[in-house]
């Protein structure tokens, strides 16, 4: 049981970590606009 | 970006035709963006897997601190704060603009390196030493954010002990101080070879001061706006809520961290994060106060351990109490769902540059490549034309003289014969560029107006210096 939910919480969190760089690769290649600023664009 | 694209020309890790700002730019993200301008030369693509390989990297290094701290399964399952919105200070600035994920990552790996100095193997500690030697050459801030705390840990485990829940040896104070003086090496480098061989504005304009009573204030409440306070908002709406969140969650990080520090039989290496935590803070603070210097951003080095520091708590409380352990996590992962929402939202409808956008496509369409702005607005424009449509970043409207700070250092406008444009935002054409903008508007040289931004076309570098209020009088 113990195991079980270990296994749960890592997949859970691996699923969350992927949905949180697709979403920040998507964010950033569709809208650059929306997030640039001068120094980081220099 | 444009410093990159210069870089990967270049074929050198660092120009030698650059205006550096206060650091050289040693490690930093423009080192993976001039990589993969070899594999395409579509900057949003660029700057978008450059993002999530910087990403990756950070959460690599918390997973490597995670690991030799045992945070076990409770570190791991709190990653996602790393790159989640929750913070209108980290996530702009650590994650979607990777640019302070470089000290995050090595104040992680230099961490892990130093909780368990005599157990890491010399091909990690050799690493560490050499990420830090490199972070040294590039400038003096990191010995504020990473190696003055450190150093305050080492010396307060020193000095107790005799009561230290676990007292080092002498060979593990020698073994962590390995990084410090690897930084403080490559920081000789950077003085003695790169500063007086690169274009660096450096340190020289940070002044000491005495604090004001309201600069004390404001660099306190930083501390909670880094965990999502927007001030200024009722509190019966969105941003009302996430202050208060954030609020909570300052005080359950502070607990937290006062509990790890309280108990004697904890986990050696989790007090040691702690312990370091407190100290980064302390010295960002003091530093804050007393240096001219100052953005809410740079305690972004620092307060990035509160994530490792609340699973240091969440274990510690777990051998106590299950049911306090279980009512910390639930309070700290709804303080988190709130803020994470709220900051989600927020920075899903940014629209800082969409008017800049707008301007981009109308240069772009009418053939214009080359033109002066101010530098906010000159460096965005050339990015979002994938590099297209240049400008001279300028400090002087009357003159046109060009800014030497975050920019190349030669005039591309000597040789050029082509049209040229002139982008003043409003603030810009009522104020400092007043009688630049009213004589192109008399020619009748507007291009584009938006809400945000005033263009103006030119036949020529010349027609446009014609113009200037120098040369007229």
């Amino acid at each position: 049981m113990r195991k079980q939910r270990r296994f749960l919480i890592l997949v859970l969190t691996a699923l969350i970590l992927l949905v949180e760089l697709v979403w920040i690769g998507l964010s950033l290649y569709r809208s650059p606009e929306r997030y640039l600023n001068a120094e980081d664009a220099s | 970006m444009i410093l990159a694209q210069q870089m990967q020309q270049e074929g050198s890790l660092l120009s030698s035709n650059w205006y550096y700002s206060t650091e050289l730019r040693v490690l930093s993200p423009n080192l993976l963006w001039a990589l993969l301008f070899n594999l395409s030369g579509d900057w949003a693509f660029i700057r978008a897997l450059g993002t999530v390989c910087m990403a990756c990297l950070m959460l690599t290094s918390y997973f490597v601190l995670v690991r030799r701290a045992r945070l076990g399964v409770t570190g791991f399952a709190l990653s996602p704060l790393l790159l989640a919105p929750f913070s209108p200070v980290f996530f702009p600035y650590a994650v979607l603009l990777p640019y302070y994920s470089v000290p995050v990552i090595i104040g992680f790996l230099t961490v892990a390196c130093c909780v368990q100095s005599e157990k890491s193997g010399w091909p990690f500690r050799l690493l560490v030493c050499v990420l830090n030697l490199f972070f040294g050459m590039g400038g003096v801030r990191g010995l504020l954010t990473l190696h003055l705390p450190m150093l305050f840990v080492l010396a307060g485990n020193f000095l107790k002990r005799e009561n230290s829940l676990r007292a080092l040896k002498k060979r593990e104070y020698g073994l962590a101080l390995l990084p410090v003086v690897s930084f403080l090496l490559g920081f000789v480098i950077h003085q003695l070879v790169l500063a007086p061989r690169y274009h660096l504005l450096g340190m020289s304009q940070v002044v000491t001061a005495l604090p004001t009573a309201q600069q004390l204030t404001t660099r306190l409440l930083d501390i909670v706006a880094y965990f999502g306070f927007y001030p200024s908002n009722t509190v019966a709406s969105p941003e009302g809520l996430s202050s208060g969140c954030a609020l909570a969650l300052t005080l359950l990080v502070a607990m937290g961290a006062i509990f790890v520090i309280r108990r004697r039989d904890g986990n050696p290496a989790g007090r040691w994060i702690t312990e370091y935590l407190l100290a980064a803070v302390a010295v960002s603070l003091l530093s804050f106060l007393f240096l001219s210097m100052y953005a809410p951003r740079y305690y972004i080095p620092s307060l990035a351990f509160c994530v490792p520091v609340l699973a240091v708590a969440f274990r510690g409380l777990g051998a106590d109490s299950r049911l306090r352990q279980r009512a910390f996590i639930v309070a700290v992962v709804g303080c988190f769902c709130v803020t994470t929402v709220t900051g989600g939202w927020y920075q899903a409808h940014r629209a800082e540059n969409l008017e800049m956008k707008k301007v981009a496509t109308l240069l772009q369409a009418q053939g214009y490549d080359l033109g002066y702005a101010s530098q906010w607005n000159g460096n965005v424009l050339t990015e979002l034309t994938n590099g297209e449509v240049r400008c001279v970043p300028v400090t002087n409207f009357d003159t046109l003289e060009k800014q030497q700070w975050l920019t190349d250092t030669g005039d591309p406008t000597q040789k050029y014969k082509g049209r040229v444009y002139l982008i003043l935002t409003p603030a810009e054409a009522a104020g400092e560029g007043a009688a630049l903008a009213a004589k192109a508007q008399a020619n009748g040289k507007l291009l584009y107006q938006t809400e945000a931004y005033l263009a103006y076309g030119f036949d020529s570098v010349e027609s446009l210096k014609k113009l200037l209020p120098a040369q007229s009088e």
